[in-house]
């Protein structure tokens, strides 16, 4: 069973995220700030991240950074999440490896099942940081 | 020598000497006051020498009538040498003959004189008109010195004036040495004004671009100014302090023109450190606004589209529509907040139009592509009528946003099974992109309207209660910032075609360059 790990602080996306994505039949765990998450991949190395950037303590971006430099996690797919909608930010984090970017208010959410599925069921591969 | 020969002698002497001579008898009346004198001899230059006709024997009373008042002096002198004996020298000006006349009169026996007449008009004209020269080259002088001292007093108060704006100043001459620095500029830059003036400005103040890396002297303001006329209006640059310090500056640097000769340049510069933070601010605080009211919006998304999807058990259909209704509420409030940040957003000035080249067709693919669930919902069909690869130089994203505008109205306010069509036409320098529907139309009276902010025509609002009212005019904002121009043809009930003027070279953003600029 895919392990999933949503990185987000907002209850009530993970919860709509955790809904859909369980009943897909994927094993979910979160984590609500960036070293949080870490410290979850450590422990136990997901098959994809959900990401939100703006986070208390350490934001999406650490998390993006120590992922994908990582040699043993830089192959984890990671869809960034997030309500930032600037192209710097957008731009900001494709850069730093994240393989995609949705902002959240303008997707419905089955796009980013859609999307999960694509990576997990082998569709869609994560790409190496340029 | 005989007393005849003697006689000739002096005879032909007085006939030939240049003066006027004249011998006379001097008349008293009984106070012995000079009223008259008789001519009794005179030479032959006398008459051409004064101008008087057959003189002797007469009175000169009878030869200057008024004489005893217009020259009073004559009688007078001529009166004290015949009664004196004593010579005398003088100038006089007859009037009734226009002349002026040296006379030197003696007394060779009692109550008789000699008079020299010489003829000194032309001498007096020549003293005159010195005079006149003397009097008007002193008027001149003086006319001078009061526009010297006018200039002195206008120089002061532009002195004064530059000194005390708040304004950065420096002017150079056409070699681009500076003349001239003001106070503000010094305080500004660090430089004080003996330390920079007569030295060339590109060496002695460094200029930054807005990437801070330091522009090449070619493309300094100063420069273009002093060499194309160029004028440049900017709140890009930076100056580099003396000190080192970077200080960003809004500049107008302006070409000097006498006689459309540029004779120097003038750049005018202040300090917008607090504009530059505000704007920071302003933009941070967009930043987070936007992501503060999107978080809650898509939260509600996501819980409703989770709901509909029905993961939690089924709903009734009442349960349904009422869920429908909640979460297109929503909907419009995420897509008020969208249109409402980027209106703030493109006012800003922060969002400048990229240059980019690419095909129509595959603009209107992708354009077909992205309002294509729309159209599907609305039962309407966009077709492409784009038949040439022509390709348009432009902003794609700006763009793409301007036609999607377009096609998003055209899609929302067409009636079922409409068709809606993308043209595009070339003509001269411009690429016409068009957008034409069959749907409501727009209102004769309202068609004035539609470009302002959050208006929405009353029939499009009854049909669809949902929109902004921005749409149209991020369009025309977006179309500014790539040059372009809107326009459209409307007719109520029958449809609409919007147009799209985009210039095939695009010099959006470049600064115009203008001689004798009053920017």
């Amino acid at each position: 069973m895919n392990y999933i790990l949503i990185v987000e602080d907002e209850d009530f996306l993970i919860r709509a995220l955790k809904d859909n994505l369980t009943a897909e039949g994927y094993k979910v765990d979160t984590a609500k700030n960036g070293d949080e998450a870490i410290e979850k991949i450590g422990k136990n190395k997901p098959d994809l991240i959900l990401l939100d950037i703006l986070m208390p303590k350490r934001d999406g971006f650490y998390v993006l950074e120590e992922t994908k430099k990582n040699p043993k996690w830089k192959l984890i797919p990671v869809i960034v999440l997030s309500n930032l909608g600037e192209d710097t930010a957008i731009k900001k984090a494709l850069e730093m490896g994240a393989d995609d970017y949705f902002v959240k208010s303008q997707h419905p959410i089955e796009e980013v099942i859609e999307r999960v599925k694509d990576y997990l069921e082998g569709r869609k591969a994560a790409k190496p940081r340029s | 020598m005989k007393y005849q020969d003697s006689r000739q002698f002096y005879e032909s002497l007085f006939d030939n000497i240049v003066d006027g001579l004249v011998y006379c008898r001097m008349v008293f009346d009984n106070q012995r006051k000079p009223v008259d004198f008789i001519c009794e001899k005179t030479n032959k230059n006398f008459e051409k020498v004064t101008g008087l006709k057959e003189v002797v024997g007469k009175k000169i009373t009878e030869l200057i009538p008024e004489v005893s008042t217009s020259n009073r002096e004559l009688l007078e002198i001529c009166g004290r040498v015949s009664s004196t004996g004593e010579s005398k020298s003088f100038e006089i000006y007859v009037d009734s003959l226009a002349r002026w006349f040296f006379i030197s009169a003696y007394s060779p026996q009692k109550d008789h004189f000699v008079a020299l007449f010489q003829n000194i008009t032309g001498q007096k004209q020549v003293e005159k008109d010195l005079e006149n020269a003397n009097t008007a080259a002193l008027n001149v002088f003086e006319d001078l010195q009061t526009e010297k001292e006018t200039l002195a007093r206008a120089k002061a108060k532009d002195e004064a004036l530059l000194e005390s704006i708040g304004e950065g100043v420096v002017a150079t001459d056409q070699d681009g040495k500076i003349i001239l620095v003001n106070w503000m500029a010094e305080q500004l830059l660090g430089w004080s004004a003996k330390r920079i003036t007569g030295k060339l400005l590109v060496e002695s103040l460094t200029i930054l671009d807005e990437k801070e890396n330091i522009l090449p002297p070619e493309k300094r303001p100063i420069v273009t100014a002093l060499r194309d006329g160029i004028v440049t209006n900017s709140s890009s640059y930076f100056y580099v302090r003396k000190d080192g310090k970077k200080l960003p500056v809004s500049i107008a640097v302006t070409p000097v023109l006498v006689d459309n000769k540029i004779i120097g340049a003038i750049d005018v510069f202040h300090d917008i450190t607090k504009e530059k933070e505000i704007e920071k601010l302003r933009m941070d605080f967009l930043s987070l606004a936007s992501h503060q009211l999107r978080t809650p919006l898509s939260g509600t998304k996501w819980l409703i589209e989770t709901m509909r999807g029905e993961i939690l058990g089924e709903m009734t259909e009442q349960q349904k529509e009422y869920l429908d209704q909640i979460y297109n509420l929503n909907e419009r409030m995420i897509k008020l907040v969208f249109d409402m940040l980027n209106v703030l957003r493109l006012e800003s000035g922060t969002v400048t139009a990229k240059k980019e080249n690419i095909s129509i067709p595959t603009l209107y693919d992708e354009l077909i592509k992205t309002t294509d669930a729309a159209a599907k919902s609305q039962g309407v069909t966009v077709e492409n009528n784009a038949k040439d690869s022509e390709v348009v130089e432009t902003d794609i994203q700006m763009l793409l946003t301007i036609l999607d505008c377009f096609v998003s109205n055209a899609i929302s306010y067409s009636p079922p099974k409409g068709k809606i069509i993308l043209g595009v036409e070339e003509k001269d320098d411009v690429i016409i992109f068009s957008v034409k529907d069959s749907g409501i139309g727009i209102p004769k009276d309202e068609q004035v309207r539609m470009f302002e902010r959050f208006y929405r025509a009353s029939n499009a609002k009854d049909l669809r209660p949902t929109g902004t009212g921005l749409g149209l005019n991020i369009a025309r904002t977006l179309a500014e910032k790539i040059g372009a121009e809107i326009s459209f043809e409307s007719e109520e009930n029958k449809g609409s075609i919007f147009y799209l003027y985009v210039p095939k070279k695009s010099n959006q953003g470049k600064k115009d360059k203008v001689i004798n600029s009053k920017n």
